[in-house]
């Protein structure tokens, strides 16, 4: 294989690199924040809410992510003859997905802040809310970055199965590179970026861990 | 003037009465304690007077402020706990820990609140601490940073529970200090104690529980 068709394959694989990246980064800025609201949901006193909360977590943890995206693509078309844009679909069915993990992750972390925190916010007059985002959040957040950090990860990985409802990403070029030059190299290739990438999170990740340990509790 | 009065308050756990019947009056300036053995309901009615749990029935009158079923934020503003095991926010350093009620709660402006906690906090001799974090401190220094930090609100009465329990001899003549100065710039301060000689010494009444 010679050297002028290797630059134009890493060209060709970035390219589907940053489809890879706009899912990754779209599905984070959605599915944190709906992760803070689910978790919320999840401890609401409103048993009807609680309940329902679970059985979202339970569905979303508890079926291959594979199966989601086909029914959110193609559960319109059945039900009402209406197709959308699938890279949309893509989003939709990645946060919802990981808005119920992180959901879970948030949730442990602000019940393990001690009651007494809450209790001390609320007799200095502040309100649940302030006392959730100003003292409660920040250090649930330190709890359970790593786990954060491991479901980020993941993510990297998962953006390929974006490919089943016929989404360019990077391991569907790398594969189609592949059956075209019946050749390795092309997912060798993509193996390495997603590598490099999920390395860069790593360190992103390590760094903001020594970051938040200027405290302890 | 009195600006504590709780009028027979009823309290229950699972059908199991705690407080029964509890009146109880402090004036500006006053110290009293209260004292019974352990289970009582000390702690409980410290919880109840500050919000922090609902009495099953009975007034609670803060600052001519009849509380109903929940403390609201101004009345709350006006009386202040300083708990058994601090409570401290770990994540912000001692001079924040006094500010962020400053500047979220009562919107006063940074320079400002810095400049009201810097003197709390000197008064409480923490001078050199303004920086620290939390997990830095003495068991002595962060109770005298929640006393600062309840400070920052400026109550008229102040809750104490258990002030003397985690500290050596030369911290109880501290303390005993701090809440006999802070009686004598006229706040009204609430004690609940096992400690009957820090009580003897330190309150203008006692009250027991049993
Ligand atoms: N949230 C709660 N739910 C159920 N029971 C409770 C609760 N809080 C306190 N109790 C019970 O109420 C009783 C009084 O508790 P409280 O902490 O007020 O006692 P105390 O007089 O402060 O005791 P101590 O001197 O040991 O601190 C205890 O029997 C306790 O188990
Ligand atoms: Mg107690």
């Amino acid at each position: 294989m010679e050297w002028e068709y290797l630059v134009k394959l890493t060209k060709i694989l970035l390219e589907g690199l940053q489809v890879s990246l706009k899912i990754f980064i779209l599905t984070l800025i959605f599915s944190i924040p709906l992760g803070i609201i689910v978790s919320v949901l999840c401890m609401s006193k409103n048993k009807i809410i609680s309940a329902f909360t679970k059985i979202y977590i339970l569905i979303m943890r508890g079926t291959p992510l594979l199966l989601q995206i086909i029914c959110i693509y193609f559960a319109p078309y059945y039900l009402f003859r209406i197709s959308y844009n699938r890279f949309i679909a893509i989003i939709i069915a990645f946060s919802l997905n990981y808005a119920a993990y992180f959901g879970e992750i948030f949730r442990s972390g602000i019940e393990s802040i001690p009651k007494g925190q809450w209790e001390a916010a609320f007799t200095l007059g502040f309100s649940k809310i302030k006392t959730f985002f100003i003292i409660i959040m920040p250090q649930a957040i330190k709890r359970v970055l790593p786990a954060i950090s491991n479901e980020v990860i993941t993510l990297v990985r998962d953006t390929s199965l974006a490919q089943v409802i016929g989404v360019t990403e990077l391991f569907s070029i790398a594969q189609k590179q592949a059956n075209f030059k019946f050749s390795i190299i092309p997912l060798l290739i993509a193996g390495l970026i997603y590598l490099i990438v999920s390395m860069i999170l790593t360190l992103i990740f390590n760094y903001t861990e020594k970051k938040l340990d200027y405290y302890r509790g | 003037m009195k600006v504590l009065e709780v009028k027979e308050i009823n309290k229950s756990f699972n059908k199991k009465k705690i407080l029964e019947n509890i009146s109880l009056q402090v004036n500006e300036g006053e110290i009293v304690s209260i004292i019974g053995e352990s289970g009582v309901g000390k702690s409980t009615f410290l919880r109840c007077i500050n919000g922090l749990e609902k009495i099953d029935s009975g007034e609670v009158i803060i600052n001519n402020n009849l509380v109903k079923n929940r403390i609201s934020k101004h009345i709350n503003l006006d009386i202040g706990l300083v708990f058994q095991e601090y409570n401290l926010f770990p994540q912000y350093s001692v001079l924040e820990n006094v500010t962020l009620t400053l500047i979220k709660v009562m919107k006063i402006k940074k320079e400002e609140a810095n400049r009201i906690a810097k003197d709390l906090l000197t008064n409480m001799n923490l001078a050199e601490r303004v920086n620290a974090y939390p997990f830095e401190l003495s068991g002595g220094e962060k109770q005298r940073v929640a006393i600062a930090r309840t400070l920052a609100t400026n109550p008229k009465i102040i809750c104490f529970d258990e002030p003397t329990s985690a500290l050596d001899p030369k911290l109880v003549e501290q303390i005993f200090k701090i809440i006999k100065e802070l009686s004598n710039k006229g706040k009204a301060i609430l004690i609940v104690t096992h400690d009957i000689k820090f009580a003897d010494k330190i309150s203008d009444r006692i009250i027991k529980f049993v």
